[in-house]
C-alpha cells in the first residue's frame, strides 16, 4: 500500500537558463536536480504541463508523475502555464493529508526529518517558505529571500477554500496572495527558513505590467473581503497602502504619477503580508 | 528518524519602522532591504523579547570585495559573544545572550558599536557617515510562549493601576559622567520629570557605582536630598522621610530610568563615538536599580498600607530642607 503523506505540485518549464560558471548554462543540470530532489518516501510529486507545452514537456524521474493541466492560462496571461488552482486540487486528489506547491527552480534538501518537521507544521496551517539563494550548486550557505515564498505547504482541507482562481505558476503576487487569502480564513500561517529549500540566483525577471496585472488581482479579491483585512491588524501602513490600491484600481487612467503611486503602494503591501506572516517565523536547520 | 524541531525565531527586518536610533533611513536594493548604521558609531534597536537565555544572528549585506564589518554588540548593556561568518553576498553575525542579559520580557536593547565608518557623499551636498548595513535581526529565545490569560489580565490591572494611580514622567535626561578614586559617577538633570501630578522642574539624579552598591540621590530645588542604596541584589531601602505613597512614586521613578537612559543614548549618541564600555556599566546598573525598584514597589503594594484609594490628583510631598 502505498501512503501519501504529502503531495507536491508543481510546473516544470520546458527549459530552464540559468548563469553558470565560465559563461555555461547551468539551467538543465539545476533543473534535473530540482526534478530528482522533490520526491521521497511518503511524498509525492505531480507536474502539471500546459496543454500548450505538452510536446516539449522535459523528461521526468520515474518518481514524479506528469498530469495534463487545465487550459487557459496562455489565453489569459499570453504564455503557458498552470493554474494554481488546478495544481492544488490535483495534489488534493491524491488524498494526502498534506498539499503543497513547489516553483520548478527549487531544489528540496531536505532530509526525513526535515520533510517530517514541515508536514507537521503543515497538518495544522499554511506553511511558506524562503528560498535560500545560492550561486552555484555546491554552495553550503547562503542568504535567504525574505520577501518571497517558493514552497508553500497547508492541510488539504483548506485547499478548496482558498480563492486562487486569477493565479497561475510565474504569476506575479501568488505567493503574498495566498498568505493574505489564508489568514483572511482565519488559518494560521507560518513562515520557515529552511536551508533545505534552495534557488539558484538569478536575475530578477519582473515585467511591470504583468506585476501590476497581478496586483489588480488582489486588489479585486481584497475589495469585497476588505472587513475580513481589519482584524488581521496588519498595521496602519498596510491599511493605508491597501486603501489606496483598492481607490485606484486603473491609475493608468487616472493622470499624472499615479501608477507610480499605486506601483510603490503594491510593493509596500506585498512587503506588510511578509511582515505579518513573520510574526509567526520558524528556523528549520 | 532524527527529529528536526523547528524553532520559533523572531524577525526584525530593518525596512520597516524600527524603536532605536544612530539608523540611516531604510534602503531595498535587488530585492534585499536594510539600513546602514550612523551617523555615529553607537546604533540602538529595541525589539519585545520574552525574558531567558537565547541566541541570534544579524544579517549584513556586503558590497563585494567588502570586508566583515565586526561591530560590538551589546544587549541591556551586557556585552555579547559574537562571532562573523561570510554567507553569499552578505554576512552573519551570530550572537548569544545569558538570562542576566534579559531577566524579564519586555523592549530588548541591543547596541551595535561599529568598528569602522565611511564618509559618503549626501544627495543634497556635504558628507554623510555611514557604517554597516544591516538587514535583519533573527532572533531565538528559550522561552515557551505567551503568558496564560490569567497572567495577562492581572498584568494589564496592574499597568493600568500604576499608569493611573502612581503616574510618574523620568522626563529628558542630560547626562554627565564622572570617575572618582573607586567609584563611578553619574549625575543627571532631567527636564519635564514628574512625581505624580507633580512637576519637578531641574530634578537632579545622581548616582555613585561603589564596589557593588549602587547609590542614588534625587534632589529637587528647595528639596531635601531622596537618598537611597542597593546592594548587591537588593533590597533597595526608600527614604523613610516619604509617605507611602510617595514612597512608592519614587521607586515608579527608579523603575523608569532605563527607558530614561535609552532616550538619552538615542539623542546624545548621534554622530558621537561612545565608550561603549562605561554606557554599558550604567545601563547595567539602571535596570538593577529599575528591577530593585520593581521589587520594592510590589513588596510595599503587597503588605504595605494600601493605596488603592489614593487620590491621583494629590500633589508629590517632597521633604523640606531641616
Amino acid at each position: 500500500m502505498r501512503v501519501t503523506e504529502v503531495a507536491l505540485a508543481t510546473s516544470v518549464p520546458p527549459a530552464m537558463r540559468r548563469p553558470g560558471p565560465g559563461g555555461q548554462d547551468a539551467g538543465p543540470g539545476w533543473r534535473d536536480a530540482c526534478l530528482a530532489s522533490w520526491p521521497a518516501p511518503g511524498w509525492r510529486v505531480l507536474a502539471l504541463t500546459p496543454p500548450e507545452e505538452a510536446g516539449d514537456a522535459p523528461a521526468l524521474p520515474a518518481q514524479v508523475e506528469p498530469v495534463r493541466a487545465a487550459p487557459g492560462v496562455a489565453a489569459r496571461y499570453g504564455r503557458p502555464g498552470v493554474w494554481l488552482s488546478d495544481a492544488l486540487a490535483r495534489a488534493a486528489g491524491t488524498g494526502a493529508e498534506v498539499v503543497g506547491i513547489v516553483n520548478a527552480d527549487i531544489r528540496l534538501d531536505l532530509c526525513a526529518a526535515r520533510r517530517a518537521a514541515l508536514a507537521g507544521l503543515a497538518r495544522d496551517g499554511l506553511v511558506a517558505c524562503h528560498r535560500m539563494e545560492v550561486a552555484h550548486a555546491a554552495q553550503a550557505e547562503g542568504p535567504f529571500y525574505r520577501y518571497g515564498f517558493d514552497l508553500v505547504l497547508m492541510p488539504a482541507a483548506i485547499a478548496p477554500r482558498l480563492d486562487l482562481g486569477a493565479f497561475a505558476f510565474g504569476v506575479p503576487w501568488w505567493d503574498y496572495w495566498i498568505l493574505l487569502d489564508a489568514k483572511m480564513l482565519g488559518i494560521e500561517v507560518s513562515v520557515v527558513e529552511c536551508p533545505g529549500v534552495r534557488h539558484l540566483t538569478h536575475a530578477a525577471a519582473w515585467r511591470r505590467e504583468a506585476w501590476l496585472a497581478a496586483l489588480r488581482e488582489v486588489a479585486a479579491r481584497i475589495a469585497p473581503r476588505r472587513d475580513a483585512l481589519a482584524p488581521l491588524g496588519l498595521g496602519p501602513v498596510a491599511a493605508a497602502t491597501g486603501e489606496m490600491l483598492l481607490a485606484l484600481p486603473d491609475p493608468e487612467h487616472e493622470g499624472y504619477g499615479l501608477s507610480e503611486l499605486v506601483e510603490l503602494a503594491g510593493t509596500r503591501f506585498g512587503l506588510e503580508i511578509v511582515r505579518a506572516a513573520q510574526r509567526r517565523a520558524f528556523r528549520l536547520d | 528518524m532524527d527529529i528536526a524541531t523547528p524553532r520559533r525565531r523572531i524577525v526584525h527586518d530593518m525596512l520597516f519602522g524600527i524603536d532605536g536610533s544612530g539608523w540611516h533611513p531604510p534602503e531595498l536594493r535587488d530585492g534585499i532591504g536594510f539600513r546602514r548604521s550612523g551617523p555615529g558609531r553607537l546604533s540602538i534597536l529595541r525589539v519585545a523579547l520574552p525574558a531567558g537565555a537565547g541566541r541570534g544572528e544579524a544579517q549584513l549585506l556586503l558590497l563585494a570585495d567588502e570586508a566583515i564589518p565586526a561591530p560590538a554588540l551589546f544587549l541591556n548593556g551586557h556585552a555579547l559573544d559574537t562571532a562573523s561568518r561570510r554567507v553569499g553576498p552578505g554576512a552573519v553575525l551570530d550572537f548569544t545572550w545569558g538570562e542576566d542579559a534579559m531577566p524579564e520580557p519586555g523592549l530588548a536593547e541591543f547596541w551595535f558599536l561599529a568598528d569602522r565608518m565611511e564618509h559618503v557623499p549626501a544627495s543634497g551636498g556635504g558628507m554623510r557617515s555611514m557604517g554597516f548595513r544591516l538587514c535583519a535581526l533573527g532572533l531565538e529565545t528559550a522561552e515557551a510562549g505567551p503568558t496564560t490569560a490569567p497572567d495577562a489580565v492581572a498584568r494589564i490591572a496592574g499597568e493600568r493601576f500604576l499608569r493611573e494611580i502612581l503616574p510618574v514622567a523620568p522626563g529628558r535626561l542630560r547626562l554627565a559622567f564622572r570617575e572618582t578614586e573607586g567609584a563611578r559617577v553619574v549625575e543627571a538633570v532631567t527636564e519635564g520629570a514628574r512625581l505624580g501630578p507633580t512637576p519637578v522642574p531641574g530634578l537632579a539624579i545622581g548616582l555613585r557605582a561603589d564596589g557593588n552598591a549602587l547609590h542614588v540621590r534625587l534632589g529637587a530645588p528647595g528639596g531635601a536630598l531622596l537618598a537611597a542604596t542597593l546592594r548587591g541584589a537588593g533590597p533597595l531601602v526608600l527614604p523613610g522621610a516619604l509617605a507611602p505613597r510617595d514612597a512608592l512614586l519614587m521607586a515608579r521613578f527608579l523603575a523608569a530610568l532605563p527607558s530614561a537612559y535609552g532616550a538619552w543614548l538615542d539623542t546624545a549618541m548621534r554622530g558621537a563615538a561612545p565608550d561603549a564600555a562605561l554606557l554599558g556599566a550604567w545601563r547595567r546598573d539602571v535596570a538593577r536599580l529599575a528591577r530593585a525598584a520593581e521589587c520594592a514597589l510590589a513588596v510595599a503594594l503587597a503588605d504595605g498600607p494600601s493605596v488603592f484609594g489614593a487620590d491621583p490628583a494629590a500633589p508629590f510631598a517632597w521633604p523640606v530642607v531641616g
